[in-house]
């Protein structure tokens, strides 16, 4: 008997375990703060580009170098341009995350100005070489007036990503560092670096 | 206690029960249809096919992987590259997190077979899907944030599937089980392994070439020697890939080269059932049947790229292209690393079935109130063991279909400007198989500029 009642356990299991992935599911969408930290799974993701850009504006803004700058050019404030970040890593990274905010809070400190990155100046050029021949003569913008930048903004995201040999667990370190060089001269007047390490576990299952 | 009559029932009633999923559905005749479709070169049938509602529904939430990677590489073949790579994209997203059973999935393969689990990848697809991704975002010429992305990703899986099948087959030696199921099986499957995984080595190619043309030259060395390891792995497995083709893919300047050409052709492998039995064990006999990997055909023995000014009957460049993997052999060689698992799993699944219904028909002999009915049992006992394991004990055949077999590649270099590019594929003896269409490509000036060129013949 009692092994009829296992033989009867069995078909059960198996039953259940032919029907349980047939159960719906459902999804609910709810609005959150920006600001909220939702981790879905290890991958680079909004907080950390937020964390990126906070922990690099602080510490352009919160070290020396834009006075030491302006002690050494008559007062004046230095212009930047935004240049490329390398993505060195396993992962489609937009580095606008984190660099379009650094550029905002860097320009709205009023301690730095900006210039329009190379990727914008072509539309800038062609709309003033339009407005050449169609914008009144009072409206028309000069040609070569453009303001050259005295630093680049440059970086790179590096990346380490180690998994445990069943796969459950992954660790996943970032490294972002950007540096602003003078054009000119090549000298590093600022360089920032930002951490961001991930530990995801598999449970259950 | 129930009547002998109710044994015979139960007995049947279990093994038709049980019976029941392994009968052929939709989603097997699909299948069998898209390998047709990949066998004729239909393509745009192939995505037609895969994207009605029905196809769909019929792949679900249990397919979804497998129908994402079948959809991304008929979508490179039909050059549809972004929408490949976002497709490619959310396969290895899901395998990236979805790479063991869930306890559900592990009670429904051991009680039944493989086939009730939900599609996990096999570790030569998990390398694959990022392969084919290299190779569209290259075609799309997108280096950065992209082909490197995904070479940095190809070496990263390919170092944990490494250590992780060393470790697994290291674990399984271990195991008593693992003694046990070597001595029943004999020299009917190999259980015991040998050899390590391989990594593509039409990966560590393009990423050596995509490194080399982002100007990380550490990390083109690195590419151009793990290519060259990989080939001498592949050279193992008697395939005619020459390393001396590519000896200094890794030390290449940027500026000596400005044109890819990637010749795929052929088709990979499908997984077909090896049956194995009658195995005796006990008082009980053992059928069960084992995925063996198929080899699809690869017709071309080499390739060439010819290259023309636009508009012009004269080739300005006759280009051999060399081949650098047989995707058939390696695939075949790195899904040897999970077969151990997968034989030891079926074999004691099968056994414990066996007894199960061995068991079952004995308890019914025993309460038969006369010889007639015991033998009626007993008849009806091995009939309904044969059937119970014989139905339920399908190899999971589930396969990447639309990969394929093999790849010819080289690198030249053109003055910048407009060309058209055909890749020809030869027999041995050098007479043209098939030429594909003429292709026209912009050659950019600068040493970071990349024009590539892929092209697909499926026999």
């Amino acid at each position: 008997m009692n092994r009829q009642a296992n033989l009867s356990l069995s078909f059960l299991l198996a039953a259940a375990a032919v029907v349980l992935p047939a159960c719906t599911r459902t999804r609910e969408v709810k609005r959150v703060d920006p600001g909220t930290v939702v981790d879905v799974d290890y991958r680079f993701n909004d907080t950390d580009a937020r964390q990126v850009w906070q922990g690099m504006s602080n510490d352009a803004l919160f070290r020396q170098w834009i006075d030491t700058w302006s002690r050494e050019h008559n007062g004046q404030r230095p212009i930047i341009i935004v240049g490329p970040v390398k993505n060195e890593t396993g992962e489609y990274l937009d580095s606008g995350l984190f660099t379009r905010n650094f550029e905002r809070e860097m320009l709205n400190s009023g301690r730095v100005r900006i210039v329009a990155a190379r990727n914008d100046r072509g539309e800038l050029r062609d709309e003033r070489l339009q407005g050449q021949e169609w914008n009144t003569a009072a409206t028309r913008k000069i040609m070569r007036e453009e303001l050259g930048a005295d630093l680049m903004l440059l970086g790179d995201i590096k990346q380490v990503k180690d998994r445990s040999i069943d796969g459950k667990t992954i660790v996943n370190y970032y490294q972002v560092n950007l540096d602003l060089t003078n054009i000119e001269s090549n000298e590093k007047v600022w360089i920032g670096s930002v951490e961001v390490k991930k530990v995801s576990t598999e449970r259950g299952g | 206690m129930p009547s002998a009559r109710q044994s015979i029932l139960l007995t049947f009633l279990f093994s038709v029960l049980l019976a029941l999923p392994a009968c052929r559905t939709r989603f097997d005749d699909t299948r069998d249809t898209l390998q047709a479709f990949h066998a004729q070169g239909q393509y745009q049938q192939a995505a037609t096919l895969l994207d009605t509602q029905q196809i769909l529904a019929d792949y679900g939430q249990k397919n979804r992987l497998l129908w994402w990677l079948e959809r991304g590489a008929v979508a490179v073949a039909l050059d549809e590259y972004p929408f490949a790579v976002e497709v490619l994209n959310k396969a290895d997203d899901y395998m990236e997190l979805e790479r063991e059973q869930t306890g559900a999935d592990e009670l429904a393969t051991w009680i039944l077979n493989d086939t009730q689990s939900p599609y996990y990848a096999a570790a030569y697809e998990d390398m694959y899907v990022n392969v084919l991704k290299l190779l569209a975002h290259l075609r799309r010429d997108v280096i950065n944030n992209g082909a490197t992305v995904e070479a940095r990703r190809l070496a990263n899986k390919s170092d944990w599937l490494r250590r992780r099948y060393v470790h697994e087959i290291e674990t399984l030696k271990q195991d008593s089980k693992f003694a046990d199921a070597q001595s029943a099986l004999g020299s009917r499957v190999e259980v015991a392994d040998a050899g390590e995984f391989i990594e593509s080595p039409l990966g560590t190619f393009l990423s050596a070439v995509a490194f080399m043309k982002s100007g990380n030259t550490n990390f083109q060395n690195v590419a151009g020697q793990r290519l060259l390891s990989a080939i001498r792995l592949q050279q193992s497995l008697q395939t005619r890939v020459d390393e001396q083709n590519f000896q200094n893919i890794g030390d290449l300047d940027p500026s000596d080269v400005n044109t890819l050409f990637v010749a795929m052709s052929g088709r990979g492998p499908i997984k077909v059932p090896q049956r194995i039995g009658p195995i005796p064990l006990y008082t009980y006999t053992v059928y069960f049947e084992l995925p063996r990997m198929l080899y699809g055909p690869a017709a071309a023995a080499s390739a060439r790229a010819v290259v023309r000014s636009p508009g012009s009957t004269q080739p300005i460049l006759e280009h051999p292209l060399p081949l650098v993997e047989d995707l058939r052999v390696v695939a075949e060689e790195n899904f040897r690393r999970q077969l151990p698992a997968i034989t030891i799993r079926t074999l004691l699944r099968a056994s414990a079935k066996a007894a199960a219904v061995t068991i079952a028909t004995e308890v019914g002999r025993k309460s038969a109130s006369s010889d007639d009915l015991q033998t009626g049992i007993e008849i009806a006992g091995i009939l309904g063991g044969i059937l119970f394991l014989t139905t339920t004990e399908k190899a999971d055949l589930r396969s990447w279909t639309f990969l394929p077999g093999q790849a010819h590649v080289g690198l030249a270099k053109l003055e910048p400007g407009d060309y058209e590019v055909r890749i020809e594929y030869l027999s041995g003896p050098g007479g043209l198989l098939y030429a594909g269409p003429w292709r026209p490509i912009t050659v950019a000036p600068g040493a970071s500029a990349l024009s590539t060129t892929v092209e697909y013949w499926w026999q």
